[in-house]
């Protein structure tokens, strides 16, 4: 992502060619949609915020001082998007899944894996905002630490520190979801 | 659950989550809708300013051309100057604090030898 990530279409752009900035959009628009579903869990939304992203990144396309990976710059405008979306409005909380065309015999198969994702998404938008912040970012860029820092704008002994913190919490506030989540079941099993 | 399964279950997330078809499309009418962002113009050269001290120094280097001597064999020679000048500051380091003496000599060296390299190359120019 640091070689031919969108160089020249900026410079076009920066020329005067809008019409340009089509490349951009489409060679990233997946990932920062994906990026903003990760925050919010609301695809319609995760549009919308990954839009402003966009539109906001090409307001200020000359700021990007190349010192960086375009990619890099791109996630941290999106992130600072993305962040302060959901300082204004919180995400609802986390859906079981995405079920509506799966097969009814294995979303009874599936029940328990899935309302353990479904505890995880949970338990991760139930941590405050800093820990929440890194764990998605950590994430999203495929556990790369130094990656999430970029997209931040910390240092990455910053991101490592809230990181270590921020799985512990998570952790126990899983472990309390889960145990809700299971407790019936097995009040359910010993009846029968 | 375990770390590995939490940490599969958050790589996993937004697996399958991709823009939908008219997404771009939809980008780019709201980015026609703002205006153009431009490079800023490069900061121009302060010529207005940099004229007068550039003629200033034109005009000392003619006036230096035709102020100077014919020629250096009237001026004492370079080495003679330099021990007279060096025996001047042995009598003023032993009235005064040596130190002090020397480090004011040479920084007024260090200060006023770049300043007449050019009249110095003139004059030997003019003379040879």
């Amino acid at each position: 992502m640091t070689v031919g990530d969108g160089e020249a279409a900026v410079d076009r752009v920066l020329a005067g060619d809008v019409e340009a900035f089509t490349e951009i959009v489409e060679r990233w628009q997946d990932p920062l949609v994906a990026l903003a579903y990760r925050f919010c869990h609301d695809r319609s939304r995760a549009e919308d915020m990954a839009q402003e992203a966009l539109v906001r990144a090409f307001r200020s396309l000359r700021q990007w001082r190349r010192d960086a990976a375009f990619s890099t710059w791109l996630f941290a405008v999106a992130t600072n998007v993305y962040r302060s979306e959901l300082r204004k409005k919180r995400p609802p909380s986390a859906p079981l899944e995405d079920d509506e065309f799966a097969d009814p015999l294995d979303i009874a198969a599936d029940h328990e894996a899935l309302e353990r994702r479904a505890a995880v998404r949970r338990a991760l938008h139930a941590l405050p905002a800093k820990y929440r912040d890194v764990l998605v970012l950590f994430y999203f860029h495929d556990m790369d630490v130094e990656r999430a820092a970029a997209s931040l704008g910390v240092p990455t002994g910053t991101v490592k520190a809230q990181l270590s913190r921020g799985r512990g919490l998570l952790r126990r506030k899983l472990a309390a979801l889960l145990d809700a989540v299971d407790r019936p079941l097995q009040e359910v099993e010993g009846d029968a | 659950m375990t770390p590995e399964e939490i940490d599969r279950v958050l790589l996993d997330e937004a697996a399958g989550v991709r823009a939908s078809r008219d997404f771009s499309a939809s980008v780019m009418a709201a980015v026609r809708r703002e205006p153009e962002p431009q490079l800023p113009p490069p900061i121009p050269f302060p010529w207005a300013r940099a004229w007068p001290g550039l003629a200033a120094v034109g005009i000392a280097v003619v006036a230096a051309w035709f102020a100077m001597p014919p020629s250096m064999e009237t001026s004492p020679p370079v080495a003679e100057r330099a021990v007279e000048a060096a025996q001047w500051l042995a009598g003023a380091a032993a009235v005064f604090d040596s130190r002090w003496v020397l480090i004011a000599a040479v920084v007024s060296v260090v200060t006023v030898v770049p300043a007449l390299a050019p009249l110095w190359l003139v004059s030997y120019r003019r003379g040879s």
